[in-house]
């Protein structure tokens, strides 16, 4: 029950309120007592399909009567095509004209079929006036659909049309749109066209910027697969987006739109890339880019000394499955290249400086997505916008958030103190999400930390997190795996209590 | 009925048996709620109970079903947890989208520019207490907001404050004061919706991420 306001009635109301639903409970229990009896008798039949009727337009969300209505057309269809093939067994002696007579008869058994499906769709239809977000109806106008070899999907194109002046945000009609303009095979740059009308008509339409976040990666890919979709459309896309945010700075849609434009893309069917390895004597550490528990399925292999290992037998290191230990032993050769490979990644090692045997490998989490001249102008452009904005406007979140991550764009590194400020501005102007901020400091820091990690004098065997800034908590841990040594912070290390990341010496030392 | 960690007093509760616990001046009225919930089984000539009958019918429920766009996320999430796969989700950027479903109210809504719903305390929380990101919102505006979608009078929530509650709500308030840690309430299993010393007793363990 949604948004209906609890009002007070007089006793004499609520008994006449009482006294009209008490009738309508009775219709109910006698509908559906009728309901049960047939369908135990199997009877389905006309009488049935109007009987549901008259629940479903009350309450289209009683699944069990929608099922009870497929078996009937199921039903019918069948009794049809009984007769069709009945008629369609003449004798061979007979002529010509029974040929024609068939052929009449399995055009009025189509006609027939037909409009059985259009009963289905109309009732469908009747249905979503009354609740236009009953899960049910929607989906019986599709199972319905689906049956009918001659269903007009142009016209549920239109039909959607229709619903979305109605109510621009019922997500059923988005969702059904995406499903009927498949089947109609309309052209995604149609639809595109489409989204861009409806978001002119009114920029505060998060459904209308969802539909056009599906339709440009197609429709413009992007080659490294690094942006969203081609950096030419982003650049436009960047200014869009960013009048549409100007009009109402307070309305969540566009911002939305536009951190995922910032963003990398969809990275989720990527297979995960080796953050970190190391290698000695008696034995190798991995650490994956994002988890990854089916370390099995990924084939690892060292190539070098004139001959290629495949690394087998990895245990956790953590459990989340991004770190990973193996206790082989190699016969390490100093003066040889040495490469691993992970699935179809290859990666160069490098040897470690001094007198340990060893080699290593290391990909700081925070890589610089490709940017043409023309984008990058784009983004500080849209930096200075923002800016400007916070002059007149010191605490409007979106434009704090979006301002710090559009400076990460454009150079996370030296933009970083002023980024992290904004995100402590953030804690205070938006205290609801003061965690999320918190912890979004700790990973801008870890990035940070860990590009600038391998200029360090003792990389990769020492990694020393300064005092000065209190870490939330400690994501990329497993970045760590390679270092013998780790130096964090007394209250980080305090926090993190047992989760505190184990060193390369811990590892050794546990085989 | 088996939800809370009190002894009903036998004087009824009184005062209407509200909890020592005591969020932003309101408290949780426990044995209204219950009265209501138990009351709910009772009322089979019920107008409101026969349009919710298909619940029972259909064989699914509300807690575990796909209502809108964010019982879809629910379900998503939820599946991964019982199929022990949340590594397939990107947790950083889901779980920024559903805290930002917090309004100043302290409610949460469904989708952006939307109204706050009680029905989300259930859906919004659930997914981010599975995911390990309980901490992204703040508990104590929810469970003010929560509490104030309670029907002093009848026991029960509703969606929003002042509205006519109903048995869906009454559901997903107490579901989401117990993912809150609210004082008195049992724990909650965010992936299954069931106490978790049920869960516990059938030795059913879904996955759930730990806090970063």
């Amino acid at each position: 029950m949604h948004g209906r306001v609890k009002v007070r009635t007089t006793e004499e109301e609520r008994e006449r309120k009482k006294k009209e639903q008490a009738l309508k409970v009775r219709a109910y229990r006698a509908a559906m007592g009728r309901i049960q009896k047939k369908r135990e008798a199997g009877e389905l039949d006309n009488e049935m399909l109007s009987l549901t009727v008259q629940i479903l337009l009350r309450n289209p969300d009683v699944s069990t009567l929608w099922n009870i209505r497929r078996e009937c057309v199921l039903e019918k269809l069948s009794r049809l095509k009984e007769e069709e093939t009945a008629c369609e067994t003449p004798s061979e002696e007979e002529n010509q004209t029974v040929e024609d007579k068939t052929g009449e008869k399995k055009a009025a058994a189509e006609d027939k079929s037909h409009s059985i499906f259009t009963c289905e769709l109309d009732l469908t239809e009747q249905c979503l006036m009354v609740n236009p977000k009953s899960y049910n109806a929607w989906h019986h106008r599709c199972w319905t659909l689906e049956q009918n070899p001659r269903a007009d999907w142009q016209r549920e194109v239109q039909l959607c049309n229709k619903y979305l002046k109605f109510d621009e945000r019922n997500f059923h009609t988005w969702d059904y749109r995406r499903y009927v303009t498949g089947k109609a095979m309309v052209p995604a740059a149609q639809e595109l066209d489409f989204c861009t009308e409806k978001i002119k008509v009114n920029f505060s339409n998060y459904s209308s910027w969802h539909h056009r976040s599906l339709l440009l990666p197609e429709l413009y890919p992007n080659q490294q697969r690094d942006r969203p979709m081609s950096e030419e459309k982003l650049q436009k896309e960047l200014e869009m987006v960013l009048t549409a945010a100007f009009t109402d700075p307070n309305d969540s849609s566009a911002w939305f739109y536009q951190r995922w434009l910032l963003g990398s893309g969809a990275q989720l069917d990527r297979a995960p890339r080796i953050a970190a390895f190391r290698l000695e004597s008696h034995g190798a550490v991995l650490a994956l880019d994002k988890p990854y528990p089916d370390i099995k399925q990924l084939k690892t292999e060292l190539v070098g000394g004139g001959q290629t290992i495949l690394l087998e037998s990895w245990q956790p290191v953590d459990k989340r499955g991004t770190s990973w230990k193996c206790q082989q032993n190699f016969d390490y050769q100093r003066n040889s290249a040495y490469s691993l490979s992970l699935s179809d990644q290859k990666v160069d090692l490098l040897p470690l400086s001094g007198p340990e045997n060893g080699a290593y490998y290391f990909a700081p989490p925070h890589g610089t997505a490709s940017c043409s001249k023309d984008l990058l102008a784009e983004l500080q452009t849209q930096l200075q916008s923002c800016l400007d904005l916070l002059e007149f406007e010191p605490d409007s979140k979106w434009t704090l958030l979006t301002s710090a991550l559009l400076m990460r764009a454009i150079d996370f590194s030296a933009n970083h103190e002023t980024s992290l400020a904004h995100l402590a501005k953030l804690e205070k102007v938006d205290s609801l999400r003061e965690g999320y901020y918190k912890d979004l400091a700790a990973r801008w820091t870890l990035e940070w930390e860990l590009a600038k990690w391998p200029l360090s004098a003792d990389f990769p065997k020492r990694f020393d997190k300064a005092d000065d800034v209190l870490l939330e908590s400690l994501p990329y841990d497993q970045y760590l795996v390679i270092a013998d040594e780790i130096t964090l912070p007394k209250k980080l290390r305090d926090k993190l209590g047992e989760s505190v990341p184990k060193t390369f010496v811990d590892l050794k030392l546990q085989s | 009925m088996d939800f809370t960690t009190f002894v009903k007093p036998s004087n009824g509760g009184g005062d209407g048996g509200g909890s020592d616990a005591d969020v932003g001046g309101q408290k949780l009225q426990f044995w209204k709620h219950v009265e209501y919930i138990e009351n709910h089984g009772k009322q089979e000539d019920d107008y409101e109970y026969c349009m919710t009958e298909f619940l029972r019918m259909s064989g699914i429920y509300w807690g575990t079903t796909a209502l809108d766009i964010m019982g879809l996320i629910y379900c998503c999430v939820g599946f991964f947890s019982l199929t022990h796969r949340l590594h397939l989700l990107d947790v950083d950027k889901l779980g920024w989208w559903l805290c930002e479903r917090q309004l100043p109210s302290g409610g949460l809504n469904g989708r952006p520019e939307k109204l706050p719903d009680v029905c989300y305390s259930w859906w919004v929380l659930a997914s981010l207490t599975i995911m390990g990101r309980l901490h992204w919102i703040s508990s104590e505006k929810l469970q003010q907001f929560i509490l104030s979608c309670q029907d002093t009078e009848t026991g029960g929530f509703s969606d929003r404050t002042g509205n006519m509650p109903d048995i869906f709500h009454t559901l997903f308030g107490i579901g989401g004061l117990s993912l809150l840690g609210h004082s008195g309430l049992k724990a909650i299993n965010p992936t299954l919706c069931m106490p978790q010393y049920i869960i516990d007793r059938l030795g059913i363990k879904p996955q759930r991420l730990p806090r970063p």
